[in-house]
């Protein structure tokens, strides 16, 4: 079976190496991203079967990316929001936006797998 | 010209300083020297600094996979990963050994504590201490440097190393701010009793900062129970009161209103501040006295605390105490927050009076007739009159007031005060109340009346002296004006009041008794509210369409004892037929308790028709009570009905189940079991079969019946399975013995018993046991000869060797008492003692072992000496090897040498 594709898009590389390796363990094929830019190459390029993406980024934050990807690339790909705890309010923009989940910091990746998986399942 | 030349005729004394170029050159060397090395140097830094920044992040680039793999390794990875995992373990050891790699990977592990969380924290610390960075920590904590040691406090404390809990905790009370603050965290994160031990041990300022990053750990800490805070609310540290007030608010500990009340009159105003906020917090309305008391000798800040405080608990009572502030007090602040206070009891009782112009002396021009705003104007002057009427009535305590302290006017006076009433409507009113019943709204004024009384009794008495004088400046004249009314009235009659009693006597002491104390005023007064209820309450069963006859009133007697507040109930004016059956059941209630109980089981029929009556009449009445007792009694009728149905319901399946359990039982004991030949057991008889399924059927009959049936089934497989079994054998006595001792033989002999055998069979006449000889001599020809190895005789001798009753003695004995039973073993012991005290010459200590050569040698020929005495053929018969039978035949068989081994140890061959 194929594996799903997953774009990660973390600038805390020791986070986003910790997640790597435990989605890539979880049987998804991960692209990481450090930042906006990158993010939105890699989603030109071709556009994952989910998408990670922390709220706080440098050049585009996780908002103007769910923008992108919902009103430019007018996809439904499910993206789960990594915010830090204490931004409720990010969360219900990002919410309002197009987000699909999200999970917040400190981040227990076993968690973060189920999630995935349960965007995937509803897909 | 002139004048210029002058100018500039002092001009050569003018000249600039020598300095020698080759010192200028010099200094210029020298500065630019500097400048080169300075910038050299930073550059130097610089690049050192990020060449190192560069080098740790390539670090933590290659550790990172290798922190993941070890978060993340299961043991039940397929083999390629389990290897690789060794590998990795291997290849960690070795970077461990570097410095850099520790500090590195020590970076890289508290990182990742802030960002995961779960299973993966866990981990993430068992790996910190796994790869033994914690004790780099604690070498941090042994360094002089404050910034070292506050590191690795942090360290040890974010990576949850508890062991580090002992010697964190020195820290506490270090002079050192940031390493106080550090431990102060750590000993909270590391240890649940952490807090208390902070707690009773700091002797420093716990700063507000602090106070709140110790809230937030204490919040975040899993399964955390906060311990009872009231207990340092008598610490010797300010700072500890304060936060533990705070904790006390915060976890709503409401067990310490005494301590935290007395806290209010610290002299500390921080405490104070958090005393109030703590009393307001929990309503602790015990509190307002003491807040009025210190009230007059705080700050500002408190002043408004405390009044903010009793605005939230105050009551009516205390609104004499807001208007005193309001008037004593200078600060404007404070006045304002006491007329807030006093609205905030009793809304709108202070107006806004500053700023408001008088409409009356405004004088509209007599051509313009503004009939609108006349209206206004009366309607305003209305309303005024209304409020200050309003307030007069609300303001029941003043009568009381005046009368305590001055003592002058009674309280018939005041009531005419308060009454604005001409004659004739007095006369209609007594009219009216001879026909109308008594308002419900009458009453509980009344009692509001005494009570209020009282609450004013218990007012501080230096205060509410003083706020009277201050407060009755209005009523003064609200006195004159009555005393007018007084004055143009004549005498009247207070029949019409319900409240007042019209008997003579009470008539008489309104009139006589003016200036009569102030008890026997109260007296009266209480009196009077209790005559009125006892009226009510003697009254006969009215309808709402018969008042109350006044002539009831002089029947009255007065009863000191009665409480008016206990009949509460009264103003349920429930007027019809049932109110007499209330009353009985009341009475009934009050005076016999087991009667009414009595009662209630006989009247349980009836009951549903008081409640039906209940009902009609509203429904709220406290008769009703035993209400429940009907409920009560149904319950227990369906309870009593319940089991019989749960017993007919339960048993329904559980007897199709019993059923299926007995006969499962019964087939699996019936049917021979699939193991073999050995296991077949014999069938189990009707009387000892298992039984106990039966107790769950509903008759003991239909078990019977089902489980014969069941029987007579399987009993023809059962005689198929017993024709197949082998019959039993029985023999006489002799036969028996003879039989069990061949079967010995059989077991434990070999050739050499064939002599024996061949003896046994001459003797015998039985054919059996001649047959048994025969079969056995037959196997002893083909068997090889038996021996018994060195071992296993020394491991039986071993097992089996007698038995020393001081070797028991001496398991509990110390060394001084193992001595004397020595002494003991020469007097009263045996051969059998003597094995044990072989073992004690070569025991570790030097004393014992001597003594037990010394006792081994005196009993050795002490029983030497005793056996010299016996026979030594009868003691020692069987232990002669090669030794000849009376027939000359060579027994010295394997059979002789058993004998001669005890029962015991053939028991235990025979296993």
């Amino acid at each position: 079976m194929e594996k799903k594709t997953l774009l990660l898009a973390e600038d805390d590389e020791l986070l986003a190496s910790l997640l790597n390796y435990r989605l890539e363990k979880g049987g998804y094929n991960v692209t990481h991203c450090r930042d906006g830019k990158e993010m939105k190459k890699a989603l030109s390029i071709r556009v994952p079967d989910i998408i990670v993406s922390d709220i706080m980024m440098p050049y585009f934050s996780g908002m103007e990316l769910i923008g992108f990807v919902r009103k430019e690339l007018n996809s439904k790909v499910p993206i789960i929001i990594i915010s830090s705890a204490g931004n409720e309010e990010n969360v219900l923009n990002a919410f309002e936006m197009g987000a699909n989940d999200f999970i917040s910091k400190p981040v227990s990746p076993t968690e973060l797998l189920v999630r995935v998986a349960r965007e995937l399942k509803k897909t | 010209m002139q004048k210029k030349l002058s100018t500039y005729k002092n001009f050569f004394l003018i000249s600039s300083p020598t300095i020698h170029e080759d010192l200028l050159w010099d200094f210029s060397i020298l500065f630019v020297g500097l400048t080169v090395v300075y910038f050299a140097s930073v550059f130097f830094f610089r690049n050192k600094i990020s060449s190192k920044r560069k080098k740790v992040k390539e670090k933590k680039k290659q550790f990172s996979p290798m922190i993941s793999e070890f978060l993340f390794f299961e043991s039940d990875a397929p083999k390629d990963e389990k290897s690789n995992y060794v590998n990795l373990k291997i290849e960690i050891r070795e970077l461990i050994k570097d410095r850099l790699h520790r500090k590195v990977l020590t970076e890289i592990l508290l990182d990742l504590r802030k960002d995961v969380s779960g299973e993966t924290q866990k981990r993430l610390f068992g790996l910190y201490q796994d790869l033994g960075l914690h004790k780099d920590a604690f070498n941090k904590l042994k360094s002089w440097r404050w910034q070292i040691v506050s590191k690795g406090i942090y360290e040890l404390a974010q990576m949850q190393v508890a062991e580090s809990y002992g010697f964190i905790k020195r820290f506490i009370n270090d002079k050192r701010g940031t390493i106080r603050k550090q431990a102060e965290i750590a000993i909270i994160t590391l240890n649940t009793e952490g807090l208390n031990y902070f707690l009773d041990t700091t002797e420093y300022r716990i700063s507000e900062w602090q106070q709140l990053k110790l809230l937030d750990v204490i919040r975040n800490q899993d399964d955390f129970q906060p311990p009872r805070f009231k207990a340092w609310l008598i610490s010797s540290n300010k700072h500890v009161v304060l936060f533990a007030l705070r904790l006390i608010k915060y976890y709503n500990q409401n067990d310490a209103f005494a301590s935290i009340t007395e806290l209010v009159k610290h002299r500390n105003d921080q405490i104070k501040k958090e005393a109030i906020s703590c009393i307001k917090e929990f309503h602790v309305q015990e509190a307002l006295p003491t807040l009025k008391i210190v009230f007059w000798k705080s700050s500002v800040d408190i002043k408004i605390a405390i009044l903010d405080a009793i605005a939230e608990l105050g009551t009516p009572s205390d609104l004499n105490f807001l208007r005193s502030i309001d008037k004593k007090v200078s600060n404007f602040s404070v006045r304002s927050k006491a007329l807030s206070s006093i609205n905030a009891i009793a809304p709108e009782s202070v107006i806004p009076t500053r700023g408001i112009v008088q409409l009356k002396g405004n004088q509209t021009p007599k051509d313009i007739v503004i009939k609108d705003l006349e209206d206004k104007e009366h309607q305003i002057e209305q309303e005024v009159e209304d409020v200050i009427e309003e307030l007069d009535n609300d303001e029941e305590l003043k009568p009381v007031d005046k009368i305590e302290e001055k003592g002058k006017t009674i309280l018939s006076e005041e009531m005419d005060t308060s009454f604005d009433l001409d004659e004739q409507a007095l006369q209609r009113d007594q009219v009216t109340a001879e026909e109308e019943p008594i308002e419900e709204s009458e009453l509980p004024s009344a009692i509001d009346f005494a009570k209020e009384t009282n609450q004013n009794e218990e007012l501080p008495h230096e205060v509410s002296v003083e706020e009277n004088d201050e407060l009755f400046e209005v009523d003064e004249a609200d006195q004159i004006e009555a005393a007018d009314i007084n004055e143009t009235t004549p005498t009247l009659n207070f029949g019409f009041l319900p409240i007042v009693v019209n008997a003579d006597e009470t008539q008489d002491s309104v009139n006589e008794e003016k200036d009569a104390s102030l008890n026997i005023e109260e007296e009266e007064q209480d009196s009077t509210i209790n005559a009125m209820y006892e009226a009510y309450e003697h009254s006969p069963p009215t309808s709402m369409d018969h008042p109350l006859p006044i002539e009831v009133k002089e029947e009255i007697e007065i009863n000191d004892e009665f409480d008016p507040i206990e009949f509460a109930f009264l103003p349920l004016v429930v007027e019809n037929e049932t109110i007499g059956e209330e009353k009985e059941i009341l009475d009934m209630e009050q005076n016999e308790p087991s009667i009414q109980q009595a009662n209630e089981r006989k009247n349980i029929p009836e009951t549903s028709d008081l409640t039906m009556d209940s009902e009609l009449n509203g429904g709220d009445t406290p008769f009703f009570d035993f209400l429940p007792f009907v409920t009560e009694s149904e319950e227990v009728e369906s309870e009593d009905a319940m089991p019989i149905n749960e017993f007919t319901d339960s048993t329904a399946p559980n007897t199709e189940e019993a059923l299926n359990e007995v006969k499962t039982d019964i087939t699996a004991d019936m049917k021979p079991k699939e193991t073999g030949e050995d296991s077949i057991e014999w069938p189990i008889e009707e009387n000892d079969m298992p039984f106990s399924p039966v107790l769950r059927f509903a008759s003991f009959e239909d078990v019977e019946d089902n489980i014969s049936e069941d029987t007579k089934s399987i009993s023809q497989e059962t005689l198929d399975i017993l024709s197949s079994l082998p019959k039993p054998k029985f023999y006489d006595g002799e036969t028996m013995i003879t039989m069990r001792l061949l079967d010995d033989i059989e077991e434990l002999g070999d050739q050499r018993e064939i002599p024996l055998l061949k003896e046994l069979r001459s003797k015998s006449n039985q054919v059996v046991i001649r047959n048994r000889i025969e079969q056995i001599m037959q196997q002893f020809k083909t068997r090889e000869p038996k021996t018994f190895s060195k071992d296993t005789i020394a491991s039986i001798n071993e097992e089996f060797k007698p038995f020393s009753v001081f070797e028991d003695l001496f398991r509990t004995c110390d060394i001084e008492a193992k001595l004397i039973l020595m002494d003991e073993v020469v007097a009263v012991g045996d051969e059998k003692e003597l094995g044990f005290l072989k073992a004690l010459t070569n025991d570790p200590d030097k004393d014992l072992r001597e003594k037990a050569i010394k006792v081994l040698e005196a009993l050795d020929s002490r029983l030497f000496r005793e056996n010299l005495s016996f026979d030594p053929s009868e003691t020692f018969i069987t232990d002669a090897p090669n030794s000849k039978t009376d027939q000359g035949k060579d027994y010295n068989s394997l059979f002789k040498q058993l004998l001669s081994i005890p029962t015991k140890i053939i028991d235990k061959i025979h296993g």
